[in-house]
């Protein structure tokens, strides 16, 4: 995946199909976030899934379309770290101060 | 001919510890490349897509929804009741459709930055066409969940619940608005791109990197929307 340098020479073109892969599994992801929500899980099982989803969505989105796997490891920490960081912040105010 | 000269110490019959030592890119960039030579490494150094300010205002910009976010989890740890009737008043399914928009929105950006880097300029303006289709479609929707909600007679005022499904949903909303203009100025810069390379004519020296900061852009857009859609939509 590295080896493909674009015409520049600046950044290793993204991955065509990766890209497509990584869309088809963020459709598939919110297609269940959303049966998740009709079928009317609640509680501590609802938190944690739902918010495991959007961390794996956020990797996709991050790593992948805003091509950070390529990136410096601080903006990678710092923009793909910023869904784990609201999972474990949200996670923790519904399981310990709401549900 | 060019590491004796280089280094010194190849002279003594250390070229292939060099050879070696380049290889396994301990070196780092400052050394000259031989020109003839194929690179000595395929693993690139870390790059960074577009400006580096475009990332400093991204991460400005998740700070603030954060900071939004988390103030809503705890309202709502005060009013779990309300919020969690109030939230099955809202229309899931639009919230749903909006997010499958974003993310096609983001992966037509991607795939528009790849174009452009092959220099195919005309299939990267369909591809940020197709963003721009799915920007204004997430926009056509949200209105129409706010016409749905003013109608019933629901403002800002109405409960600690509106009150964040609004102003949280209105200022991501204004980002996207924001976004879909950002979407159009790039259209437009990339057809004239693809004028460009039609006539036989230099491409523009910045316009690769105006496109990967305003995908950026797009893309922290939908990561937003990624915690907020589960957060206010089906969290309960």
């Amino acid at each position: 995946m590295c080896s493909t340098k674009s015409p520049s020479g600046r950044a290793p073109r993204p991955a065509k199909g990766r890209l497509t892969w990584t869309w088809c599994l963020l459709l598939l992801a919110t297609l269940l976030t959303w049966q998740l929500g009709e079928s009317g899980l609640a509680g501590r099982p609802a938190v944690l899934v739902l918010l495991g989803i959007a961390v794996a969505k956020g990797w996709g989105i991050t790593e992948q379309f805003m091509e950070l796997r390529h990136g410096p490891l601080l903006w990678r920490l710092l923009i793909g770290g910023w869904v784990v960081v609201m999972a474990l912040l949200l996670g923790s105010i519904f399981l310990f101060l709401s549900v | 001919m060019f590491q004796g000269r280089r280094h010194p110490i190849a002279a003594m019959g250390c070229l292939p510890l060099l050879a070696w030592v380049k290889a396994a890119g301990w070196v780092g960039r400052h050394t000259p490349a031989m020109p003839s030579r194929p690179p000595p490494s395929p693993v690139l150094p870390p790059v960074l897509p577009g400006d580096l300010a475009v990332w400093v205002f991204i991460a400005a910009e998740l700070l603030v929804f954060g900071v939004f976010f988390a103030a809503y989890g705890v309202t709502r740890s005060h009013h779990v009741a309300l919020f969690n009737a109030q939230q099955a008043e809202l229309n899931t399914l639009a919230g749903a459709v909006n997010t499958l928009l974003l993310l096609s929105g983001s992966y037509g950006v991607a795939q528009a930055v790849g174009a452009a880097r092959r220099e195919a300029y005309g299939v990267a303006a369909r591809w940020l066409l197709a963003g721009l289709g799915t920007g204004i479609g997430f926009l056509v929707i949200k209105g129409g969940e706010y016409a749905d909600k003013l109608a019933a007679g629901i403002t800002l005022s109405t409960s600690p619940f509106y009150m964040f499904y609004l102003s949280l949903t209105f200022f991501h909303f204004l980002h996207v608005l924001a976004g879909v203009i950002v979407l159009a100025l790039l259209f437009v810069q990339m057809r004239g791109q693809q004028g460009r390379q039609a006539r036989g004519e230099r491409p523009g020296a910045t316009h690769l990197n105006t496109l990967e900061s305003g995908a950026a852009y797009w893309h922290m857009v939908d990561l937003v929307w990624i915690v907020l859609f589960p957060l206010v939509y089906v969290l309960h």
